[in-house]
């Protein structure tokens, strides 16, 4: 787990960070341990990795042709959700009934997978009044999805948002969802052009967090299970897959390596943005002046794969009454709106702040074992304004606002 | 879970996203990342578009009133009792309308005018909006008779100057909005003009301070730099007639200043885009857009690429609503004001005539001098409730129609999910309507009532299937020609008498809050909802050192005093509004309406009870 990691507040970390403020992410990421491994797949085991030690699963090939193939075996045993081609170029995930309606060759949907396990409305029990009684019934709509065609920073989100679901108060709704879910995810060999995931310990391969990740290896691809149930997945496929080779192996190896130096111009250099809004060191000016490029759109709350920030309503349906859960923002002026008219995030530079903090303070860092975000680089895309995370992250380094 | 694409039914953005459905029931929205307007970015309202038709509460079976209450009924009686009645009306001699809508289709809006025209053979045609937009147009034409071509909001990111007429364009137009702030970030001057600051004009390079009813006036002294500095364009500057009328008109031009350098932006810039959005009275309204356009047309900005007029109207489809023709006929029309208190029959679809009233006591003298209200909505309303025949129809997430956005788009809705209950799409029960009023067979789809919009409809000519389907949306071909402009005078604000110093005015046409999809959206409806409930007896909002100096604080009463009539109410403090300025919100018009007269802003005395 990443909370596994580093404490940022190390002096080592701190020493990293300094380097890596001068120099771009792909260097930085290179230098926080490039190349470890959770004894998933075979490749060069740093020595620092203190992370625990997870059973050796046999990966496999498959070739891409034969990919229809196990997609129709797939889609016999379970609903399946994929990637989708939408109207006019838009990906969505969606399910579908034919392998043919998989779209392979994709970047990552605009609408994170974070809703097939926390639906934009969720009914959570039913209530129905009977005999000057109620009835008050779990809803579950016992569905056990695959997921696939997940990428990296959305994977690791999922593990984060299971972690935020199981500490404390454990959430069975949410947490029956999420262990019937199963994560076949695509490594990004071809970073995104908005993404930062380096920055984040989110990508662009992962080591944990997946049931099995598939790697284009250009006709095949690698197919290396994560767990008991991605080795059993992969088992069942029978001949479908073979056995991989060692040469195969190294090639995933090395596709992650120069993955890592194909990342755009978006980054986030958390280290120091998490020093200074962790010790009030960020001017009350200066929230005032990035909140007035916000609109209240709520997008980047709903499309982060970390926010799960939710509203609590009810609705009549079908002669009962659903109590849902629905997606909620943070930085909506009703979002913490008293009973009494009393708001405590009345301006909107408040509610900003309390965003940022949350998500990349170290207060929360320690308390959540990650930084709240996993570089997916939708928020710089959706916001409405100019308030993303690497824009914030770097006014908040710098201490200047440039929108 | 099943996704489709649709447009955006509550501003005249046009953005567009995919509505999420579970077995039948809305449950979420995802954005669209590659529609040219929204490009993966929606606002609040847009975000929860999902949200009112499964939570509100909705018209499911056809309604007829009888012994004082409203019965189900089967759609034929419905239909039959609404064609009887309303005939018998028209056999008693008198007047009857249709009040169509801002958020009704392009289908369900020419149907709606064949029925006026057609079935009832009235004039008393309008929406409740209607009379907003149309100033703008009309202020527009009154300078350039022979119409102009409107910009696109990717010419407006794109441009190098900005004029801003507006209420508060961040919440009344996001989608707008993050275009000028991105045009602001690449390098734009943005200009507002105002009597609030809002965050548009925090992020102006000037902000002009207007008193409502004013804003021609504040436009003066730019022009006359302009002219005075020699500036204008000289090939523009020829193509204007009545240049010296105009002239006459205006103060002197000031030496230099803020005023200078908007007017010498204005002037070289080589794209420069006005947007103008309508507020108060539809004779400012007009008369702003005239000027502006008289400035525009100086600068030779009227009709070149990148350059011109933004007209934004309020609500999704209000372009679409006046180019299908639901517009009162010039002379005996009604507009939807009048209408309320003049027909003895009306029929409304999809929207709420007894809930916009402004004046009087609202709510309980309603139906004024109705005799029969013909209702057709999918959302339970005031007007639902005290009609005599209610036909539930489907609203714009489970129907399949066309919108037109404020750049011209035509876009399709399409149905993400089923009418609730026994609710039909609204072009079917208009076109049942019509059956039964005799005129014509009833259309079998909404391809088949856009196929005559194209043959009718000019404007719609090159619409094609193909486009709506399969890309994203057709532009309207505007008919302009090439002609000559003619500048209007700039008028003086009439003064205020000495006894009524302050200005009262709305704080734009309408109330997001009261509109259904706001409403019963249990996301979007908290702030209106917590509002009402903190200010039970409505508000005025003043400039704090206005209300300093009368020595009142936050929460005290005031009483205003007009021509009209006189309110006490509790007074809100603002350092954003300019001082001698009041503002009313729209959500007050019960408590406020004594005070006001219409849309527009009237004089008042603020006292201390």
């Amino acid at each position: 787990m990443r909370h596994d990691r580093e404490h940022p507040l190390t002096s080592s970390a701190i020493a990293k960070s300094a380097a890596a403020d001068g120099t771009p992410a792909t260097e930085k990421a290179l230098a926080s341990g490039g190349g470890r491994a959770g004894g998933l797949a075979v490749c060069e085991v740093a020595e620092t990795d203190p992370g625990p030690r997870s059973p050796t699963f046999l990966s496999r090939t498959i070739a891409k042709e034969r990919m229809d193939a196990w997609v129709a075996r797939l889609i016999e045993a379970a609903e399946v959700v994929a990637p989708t081609a939408g109207h006019g170029g838009d990906e969505l995930y969606a399910s579908i009934s034919a392998p043919d309606e998989v779209l392979w060759d994709f970047v990552n949907p605009l609408q994170p997978p974070k809703q097939f396990l926390l639906p934009q409305t969720d009914p959570i029990v039913e209530i129905t009044r009977r005999d000057g009684h109620f009835d008050v019934v779990s809803v579950d709509d016992r569905r056990q999805p695959i997921l696939l065609g997940v990428r990296s920073c959305d994977a690791t989100a999922m593990a984060f948002l299971r972690h935020m679901h199981q500490r404390d108060l454990p959430d069975p709704a949410y947490l029956r969802r999420a262990d019937r879910t199963v994560l076949i995810t695509m490594a990004c060999t071809r970073p995104c052009s908005l993404g930062f995931c380096v920055c984040c310990d989110a990508g662009p391969f992962l080591h944990e967090g997946f049931d099995v990740q598939l790697t284009d290896l250009g006709d095949r691809y690698l197919a290396e299970p994560g767990s008991e149930r991605g080795e059993a997945l992969l088992a069942t496929a029978g001949a479908i897959f073979r056995p991989a080779l060692e040469s195969e192996i190294a090639h995933r190896c090395e596709l992650e390596e120069e993955a890592k130096t194909r990342f755009g111009a978006e980054t986030c250099h958390f280290g120091s943005a998490m020093r200074r809004v962790s010790t009030g060191r960020v001017s009350e000016a200066l929230w005032s002046e990035m909140s007035e490029e916000c609109f209240e759109c709520g997008a980047c709350n709903f499309v982060c794969p970390t926010c799960y920030c939710f509203s609590v309503k009810d609705r009549a349906h079908g002669g009962a009454w659903q109590r849902c859960r629905t997606w909620d923002s943070c930085q909506y002026a009703a979002f913490t709106l008293e009973a009494s008219g009393h708001n405590p995030r009345e301006k909107r530079a408040d509610r900003m702040k309390r965003r940022f903090f949350h998500k990349v303070s170290a207060q929360y860092y320690q308390r959540d074992g990650a930084v709240g975000c996993v570089g997916c680089g939708r928020c710089v895309k959706v916001c409405l304004g100019t308030t993303d995370m690497p824009a914030v992250v770097g006014a908040i380094r710098k201490g200047v606002w440039h929108g | 879970m099943h996704t489709v694409l649709t447009t955006c039914p509550f501003c005249s953005c046009g953005c567009a996203f995919y509505l999420q459905t579970n077995d039948g029931t809305l449950i979420g929205t995802a954005a669209s990342e590659n529609h040219p307007v929204a490009r993966g970015r929606l606002c609040a309202r847009g975000w929860q578009a999902h949200e009112a038709p499964s939570w509100g509460r909705r018209l499911t079976r056809p309604l007829v009133r009888a012994g004082g209450a409203l019965e189900e009924a089967s759609w034929e009686d419905a239909i039959e009792a609404a064609r009887v009645r309303l005939l018998a009306v028209l056999e008693r001699g008198g007047e009857v309308g249709v009040l169509g809508s801002e958020r009704a289709t392009n289908e369900e809006s020419y149907l709606a005018v064949k029925l006026a025209r057609g079935a009832l053979a009235t004039g008393h045609l309008d929406t409740p909006l209607g009379s907003t937009f149309r100033a703008l147009l009309g202020g527009v034409a009154r300078v350039a008779p022979g119409g102009v071509p409107v910009p696109t909001i990717e010419e407006l990111e794109a441009a190098e100057v900005i004029l801003l007429l507006e209420g508060d364009l961040a919440r009344t137009h996001p989608g707008i909005a993050s275009a000028v702030l991105r045009a602001v970030r690449a390098g734009a001057r943005l200009v507002t003009f105002g009597a609030v600051r809002t965050q548009m004009s925090r992020l102006a390079a000037v902000h002009f301070p207007v008193a409502p009813g004013a804003e021609a006036a504040a436009l003066g002294p730019v022009i006359a730099c302009l002219l005075a500095e020699g500036s204008a364009e000289p090939s523009a500057a020829a193509r204007c007639d009545d240049l010296e009328a105009l002239r006459l008109s205006l103060p002197p031009a000031p030496g230099g200043g803020s005023v200078a350098d908007v007017a010498r932006w204005v002037a070289e810039a080589r794209r420069a885009v006005t947007v103008l959005v309508p507020a108060g009275a539809p004779d400012d309204t007009a008369s702003a857009a005239a000027a502006f356009a008289s400035l525009a047309a100086l600068a030779g900005h009227l009709d070149r690429p990148g350059s011109g007029l933004l007209l934004l109207p309020a609500r999704s489809n209000l372009k679409g609503a006046l180019d299908m023709g639901v517009a009162p006929v010039g002379g005996p029309g009604l507009s939807a004001e009048a209408m309320m208190v003049s027909l003895r029959g009306l029929i409304a679809v999809a929207s709420d005539p007894l809930a916009m009233q402004r004046g009087g006591d609202g709510g309980s003298q309603a139906r004024g001098t109705l005799e029969c209200l013909i209702v057709l909505d999918a959302f339970d309303s005031a007007s639902a409730r005290a009609a005599d025949v209610v036909l539930p129809i489907a609203c714009s997430a489970e129907t399949e129609g066309t919108q037109t956005s404020a750049e011209g788009r035509v876009q399709l809705v399409r149905p993400a999910a089923p009418p609730p209950g026994e609710a039909r799409p609204g072009w079917e029960v208009l076109g049942r309507l019509l059956e039964a009023f005799g005129v014509g067979v009833r259309p079998r789809s909404p391809a088949e009532v856009r196929a005559e919009i194209a043959r009718v409809i000019p404007e719609y000519s090159g619409v094609t299937e193909a486009q709506l389907a399969d890309g994203w949306g057709s532009f309207t071909t505007v008919r302009h020609e090439t002609g000559r402009f003619r500048l209007q005078p700039i008028g003086t604000p009439p003064a205020r008498p000495a006894e009524r110093p302050h200005l009262l005015a709305w704080d734009g046409p309408f109330d997001w809050g009261g509109d259904p999809m706001v409403a019963f959206s249990p996301t979007l409806c908290r702030d209106s909802v917590s509002w009402r409930k903190l200010f039970p007896h409505g508000q005025v909002l003043m400039n704090k050192a206005d209300a300093d100096a009368l020595g009142v604080r936050q929460g005290w009463p005031v009483r205003l005093v007009s021509e009209h009539g006189e309110a006490t109410v509790p007074v809100g403090l603002s350092e954003g509004i300019e001082r001698g300025v009041l503002i009313a919100p729209v959500a007050c018009r019960d408590e406020l309406g004594a005070v006001m007269s219409g849309l527009g802003a009237t004089t008042v005395r603020v006292e201390r009870p």
